[in-house]
């Protein structure tokens, strides 16, 4: 792995989005700004900063094609921007929401893009020409906060994680927006026709904090509080896997046949799918015994040897971990090859830090 | 997510669990014994007696098993049983009664295998013992 830099000394990043060149970074340093910064040699070095929303924002998704950037933020609204003239140009988008958004991602095609929120709902927007403005439709059926999204590569299908213990398939399909979905991808049949319907529902023993589609668009993964990963398959098949590590907080589809989730444990574990049943594959980060952080001097180390020992009941010295990241892991972003054959991505988390990894 | 069985229905399943488990007990199994024991937990059951009946069948399996024997009865157990024993040693630690001792050792035993995660299934688990 390579760490990339520290993006906020003292604070966590609540999310981070690539530009399809990947020369642009935008990310939130756990406040209302979004930061954008730029690349310059080997490091991102800040260029400019989007201060429209008024609370943290918890969102940010930037569509490669269209170079849109879109963010979601707590202060229930979303904002769509556009690079005219030099600079980021914002739209308010009414999303219609009473409560927090929670994460917002583009759909494949660029049409139209979901939020997740507080208020137990998913709004999907799309832009209607004849008003010049986002239109937001709701997804209900959710008990509780929905926590993250995310869409089928056909665009019309939207998993969705939710704090009330399920992972859910709606259909989002528009109409005017949106061509019926390919017989051969679609299970269900005209049961997908109708903006809302639920598709598939499927139960966790914890809060879902984030589900990914795989590139086929065939299974669902979703990490859930319980430590545990799950996979289900649109014919309703579904595999779960109780794991011995603190929950995980992300998880993206690498190709096909791999996934990877990060979390709790600072560490992104890669799992595979083999012959039909995934399992645990390895951990991405080796967490070196010997790969420490700076060390102090002699006496300074002494004297805090013994202070432990007083106050604490133990000799050891030791304030950090042994992995790259130094507190959970909640973001996870494609780096480098197209969605479905993943070469690097980047993860980014409460630690602030920016790290690059090889899939 | 399974229907609603009736108390009568979890009542039963502990009566028949402690025959066998008394049996296993009796013949000096404690590794089957706890195996047993921990089959078709009554979690959510709305009866509080067949709850604590349960707990309390677990708890004197526990104590039971020698400690140099834990690690070995623990080795047949599943990561599902692993998990329901965490919930049962947890719901054993609430009471604070003076068998602490032995589920404090079987606590840790249980951690170095289950891992951090089989606490937290317990401790996310809706469903209370």
């Amino acid at each position: 792995m390579t760490e990339l830099q520290q993006l906020n000394y003292g604070g966590a990043v609540t999310c981070h989005a690539w530009s399809k060149d990947r020369n642009y970074l935008a990310f939130c340093p756990d406040n209302h700004e979004v930061h954008i910064y730029k690349k310059s040699g080997n490091s991102y070095e800040p260029d400019t900063v989007l201060v429209d929303h008024d609370q943290v924002v918890t969102g940010i998704d930037w569509a490669p094609n269209s170079n849109r950037i879109v963010t979601c933020s707590q202060d229930r609204n979303a904002y769509v921007w556009n690079f005219q003239a030099g600079k980021w140009e914002p739209t308010l988008v009414i999303l219609r929401i009473n409560r927090a958004a929670t994460s917002v991602k583009w759909s494949p095609n660029e049409t139209k893009f979901a939020v997740s929120s507080g208020s137990k709902t998913v709004s999907v927007c799309y832009f209607e020409d004849e008003h010049n403005w986002w239109v937001s439709k709701h997804l209900k059926k959710h008990k509780s906060t929905v926590l993250s999204i995310d869409w089928h590569p056909n665009s019309i299908f939207l998993g969705t994680g939710s704090s009330d213990f399920k992972a859910r398939i709606f259909s989002a399909f528009v109409k005017g927006v949106d061509k019926r979905p390919d017989d051969s991808q679609n299970p269900w049949g005209a049961k997908t026709q109708t903006f809302g319907n639920l598709l598939q529902e499927w139960s966790a023993s914890g809060w879902v904090h984030q589900v990914s589609w795989s590139p086929s668009g065939q299974t669902l993964a979703w990490v859930s509080h319980d430590s545990a990963i799950s996979f289900g398959n649109t014919d309703g098949s579904v595999q779960s896997i109780p794991m011995t590590t603190l929950p995980f907080r992300t998880v993206l589809f690498l190709n096909e046949n791999s996934v990877v989730a990060a979390g709790h444990d600072c560490n992104p574990m890669v799992f595979s799918n083999n012959g039909g049943t995934w399992q645990f594959t390895k951990n991405l980060d080796d967490a070196n015994e010997g790969a420490k952080g700076p060390q102090g001097s002699a006496t300074g180390n002494t004297r805090q040897m013994w202070a432990n020992k007083v106050d604490k009941g133990t000799t050891s010295n030791e304030t950090t971990l042994n992995t790259k990241h130094q507190n959970a892991i909640s973001c996870l972003s494609i780096f480098q090859g197209a969605p479905g054959k993943v070469t690097q991505f980047t993860s980014s988390g409460v630690d602030g830090k920016l790290v690059a990894w090889k899939a | 997510m399974a229907a609603e069985r009736s108390d009568a229905e979890y009542q039963q399943s502990l009566s028949e669990r402690t025959k066998l488990v008394n049996n296993k007990l009796n013949m000096g199994n404690g590794a089957d014994a706890l195996r047993e024991a921990l089959q078709d937990p009554p979690l959510g059951c709305k009866a509080q007696a067949t709850r604590d009946n349960s707990v309390a069948l677990v708890i004197q399996v526990l104590g039971s098993v020698k400690d140099a024997d834990i690690p070995k009865a623990l080795g047949t157990l599943q990561t599902s049983d692993l998990d329901v024993l965490m919930k049962y040693i947890y719901k054993g630690l609430e009471s604070g009664d003076s068998n602490s001792n032995a589920l404090l050792k079987w606590h840790a035993a249980v951690t170095k295998e289950g891992g951090l995660g089989c606490i937290v299934r317990a401790l996310a688990e809706r469903r209370t013992l």
